[in-house]
């Protein structure tokens, strides 16, 4: 039940816009295979952003550095598995344990 | 002639520094390192008969107030009104840095984009379509390298053009970002009752002030309520409507809705041809390549510490030479004056406060600029970034924010920074917590200005591991500061950590005029201060030093047995050479004692014994309050004056190994106590400016001046009782 203990807190998601479906992995309470929180994401893969708890400023900060629900990105490996470096449109974005684990994220 | 204000606004990393740079030829610090330029930076920029002035904004990701840099930037743009903004965007990341520009364009400045990076973006196999992307927005798109100074001059052009206001404001229907049918609505009915009340009419649009207020910003809220209570209610309790709405049906946040429509404007924008990939998109970059060895798990470390090791080997063994040559012009020019001048006050005043306070100082020059050269090889080439991401799990540990560490490095966390920028660089932390326990133990660390200090101290007495010591004395500030931090954490400034988040810039190669300008200006700052306020303290320390003089009796005393001493000795016999030496070496000594500096000196003795140091040390430790760097040159004044050997051009160093009162175990104690002790007043008063109080400031001297005594006293204790 990876969505519901995550899902803790309060938090926002991106909402299909026209013509799309929503994702069903990216809805609060199912649970889908795969959607987990970045600090437990495979290394080198490409992910998609589902959701991000925390709070309204971390999910608007986030959004500012272009991690936001539906954006693709890549898990670079990091140092250990609690501090990520995540790529995304060519920048490299480097995420503490505390920030990370509020980012859900499914395969793209 | 009338200066226009022209305002630089973009992303950390877009290239805002170097424009700056390029435009002003300003002597400033650029940095690769997100968040470096916290202060407002200004320049002048001359063209034919184009006057402005250049405002270098601190890099931004939004204009929403989640950090300083963000206050700063906004409030900027909100009351100072610039004629035009030019909005740095790097090519190679256009989808992020746009995001910034759709803000920019809601807050209605007059705005003209500069494409920085265009040779990155072609590198990457990346075309770019600039006038359909200048047709989009609305506002003039320029493409520059502002690195090599590409592009400036149409750039300029293009901002004369829009300072002139020949240029129509973009067309609001086209460049007005839908948020959706709810939010949109909410937004319309907002919109309404600001026009109609004037809620900060003139300062920000309508519709501006509408969607931060639903995207939560605390800031222009309380900025609302303070100008209209009632209507701040008002809008308040809409934005609530819509954010209760959000959350019931599609269980989310406004800014989030906001924060996805923008990117959908930006795609939106971007995918109608303006951007053509020649190259996979998403292959790895040699910047991407380089990451992986060194911020390997296992290598990354290894080669961290390498790097800082080497910079320590570097810089203190191609100073070594330049460090003797300025050592002997100053010596030179004090035996000129001694030769020249008579005996009196003011021969006293050059040698001892002018030329030994400041040549003390300059000596240190060399070895100086060798370390700020290094730093900004790390910091532009963006390794400092890594060095802030690898710390960030250490700094965790003892409460702290990985971006901590660049308050820490700047400091003095490679030895040969300054507390005073480092207190500023706290400023990127936005946690109060953290960021407090970063501005009261930054001062722990090895800077600038006690590196003279140290490499006095170290030479005379453990020379021959010179560069083991100076390394040991910067890890050991390391952990002084890290565990001082942990114990503040825990006890005075509890709190539960922030997330660390930071942008880890792409690896460049450093252009040899930014390490020019980053070097020579860190210097410079170093150079005035000694010219400055060093060489007033110099002299203000020289009359503590002086005055009051001996009474006429003790002089006359003096006098009678040096007279005494003649009458028995042949002249220019050795003996009687000797005993006068003797003598006035004496009357120095009790001159000083009988001094004001003298008199506090001796007056601490009676704690400072603990520690070892007997009251000409005191005198110089005071003086370093003022500023690190006098402890050496009150030194040099305090030995010249109370010991009148004529081996002038003999070293302080090699005096100070040579007396009495000192040993290896005192100079260890001195440096530990000169370590940590009081930050001195430049700091302390950048602390209760940046806390806010003047509290945290007398806090800061107490804690630390406490802590040193009983380190140094310590050490000094536990070593006379082992024999040393």
């Amino acid at each position: 039940m990876a969505g519901e203990e995550y899902g803790r807190n309060r938090h926002c998601r991106r909402i299909a816009g026209e013509g799309e479906t929503q994702r069903p992995g990216c809805r609060r309470g199912l649970t889908f295979d795969g959607e987990r929180p970045l600090t437990l994401a495979g290394c080198g893969r490409r992910l998609r952003v589902c959701r991000i708890d925390g709070g309204r400023g971390v999910c608007a900060r986030m959004a500012a550095l272009g991690i936001f629900p539906g954006q693709e990105v890549e898990l670079v490996c990091a140092a250990d598995r609690s501090r990520c470096l995540v790529r995304l449109n060519g920048s490299t974005v480097s995420l503490g344990d505390g920030a990370a684990e509020n980012i859900l994220v499914s395969a793209a | 002639m009338l200066k226009i204000i022209l305002a630089l606004a973009g992303n950390p990393n877009a290239g805002k520094t170097t424009l700056f740079n390029a435009l002003t030829g300003a002597r400033q610090h650029v940095g690769n390192y997100p968040g470096v330029t916290v202060e407002r930076k200004e320049g002048d920029y001359h063209k034919d008969d184009f006057n402005a002035v250049v405002v270098d904004l601190p890099g931004t990701y939004s204009l929403t107030a989640y950090s300083e840099e963000e206050v700063v930037a906004r409030d900027f743009l909100a009351n100072e009104k610039p004629a035009v903004v030019i909005n740095i965007l790097d090519a190679a990341n256009l989808e992020r840095n746009l995001y910034l520009t759709c803000q920019l364009l809601e807050l209605k400045v007059p705005l003209v984009v500069a494409l920085n990076m265009m040779d990155v973006a072609k590198d990457r196999g990346m075309e770019i379509d600039i006038d359909k992307l200048s047709a989009f927005l609305g506002v003039p798109v320029l493409p520059i390298v502002a690195r090599s100074s590409r592009g400036l001059d149409d750039l300029m052009a293009a901002v004369k053009a829009q300072a002139a206001g020949r240029l129509a404001p973009p067309d609001p229907a086209k460049v007005r970002i839908s948020y959706g049918d709810d939010i949109d609505q909410t937004l319309l009915t907002m919109t309404g009752l600001i026009r109609d009340s004037g809620l900060l009419k003139g300062k920000y649009p309508a519709r501006w002030i509408a969607v931060k207020i639903v995207e939560n910003d605390e800031m222009l809220i309380n900025e609302v309520k303070a100008a209209d209570p009632e209507l701040g209610a008002r809008l308040l309790h809409e934005a609530e409507l819509v954010a209760e709405h959000l959350m019931q049906t599609f269980d989310t946040y406004p800014e989030a809705v906001i924060a996805d429509h923008r990117y959908g404007f930006i795609k939106g924008i971007l995918k109608r041809g303006i951007i053509t990939h020649r190259y996979d998109e998403n292959r790895l970059y040699t910047s991407d390549r380089i990451d992986k060895v060194l911020t390997n798990r296992f290598a990354g470390p290894l080669l961290m510490l390498a790097v800082l090791f080497s910079i320590y080997q570097i810089t203190f063994s191609l100073s070594a030479l330049p460090v003797s040559w300025v050592a002997a012009v100053f010596g030179w020019l004090g035996g000129v004056l001694d030769a020249g001048l008579t005996d009196g006050p003011l021969k006293s005043m050059l040698i001892s406060g002018v030329i030994d306070g400041v040549g003390g100082v300059l000596g240190f020059v060399p070895l100086i600029m060798l370390m700020f050269l290094c730093i900004a090889i790390l910091e532009d080439s963006g390794y400092l970034a890594r060095v802030a991401f690898m710390m960030d799990r250490i700094f965790r540990i003892f409460g702290l924010h990985g971006s901590s560490v660049m308050a820490f490095i700047v400091s003095g966390g490679i030895a040969g920074g300054c507390a005073v920028p480092g207190v500023m660089a706290a400023r990127t932390l936005r946690s109060p917590k953290e960021r407090m326990a970063t501005l009261l133990t930054v001062p722990f660390m090895n800077c600038g200005a006690k590196l003279p200090i140290m490499a006095l101290l170290i030479g005379a007495f453990f020379a021959e591991h010179q560069a083991m010591y100076m390394f040991g004395f910067t890890l050991f500030s390391w952990v002084v500061a890290l565990v001082a931090a942990k114990i503040l954490r825990l006890t005075v400034l509890r709190g539960a950590p922030t997330p660390f988040v930071m942008e880890l810039p792409p690896y460049r190669f450093p252009t040899f005029k930014g390490l020019l300008i980053h070097t020579w200006e860190r210097t410079w700052q170093y150079i005035k201060k000694a010219g400055t306020v060093i060489l007033a303290i110099s002299i203000l320390l020289w009359a503590m030093m002086t005055y009051p003089g001996l009474s006429p009796e003790k002089k006359a005393a003096f006098v009678q047995e040096k007279e005494q001493i003649s009458a028995r000795y042949k002249t220019g016999s050795e003996e009687r050479e000797r005993l006068l030496k003797e003598v006035e070496g004496r009357r120095g000594a009790a001159a000083l004692q009988h001094s004001i500096a003298g008199r506090i000196g001796v007056a601490l003795e009676k704690v400072t014994w603990l520690s070892g140091f007997d009251w000409r040390t005191n005198i110089a430790l005071l003086g370093g309050f003022a500023a690190k760097e006098v402890v050496v040159s009150t030194l040099g004044t305090a030995y010249s004056m109370g010991d009148v050997d004529p081996e002038a051009a003999a070293s302080l160093g090699q005096r100070l190994a040579r007396d009495a009162a000192w040993s290896p175990l005192v100079a260890l104690s001195a440096l530990l106590f000169m370590a940590f002790y009081a930050p001195c007043f430049v700091t302390v008063v950048c602390i209760a400016r940046e806390a806010g109080s003047w509290k945290w400031a007398f806090f800061s001297i107490g804690y630390s001046t406490t802590f040193a005594f009983i380190l140094s006293t310590g050490v000094y204790q536990v070593g006379r009782f082992l024999g040393f």
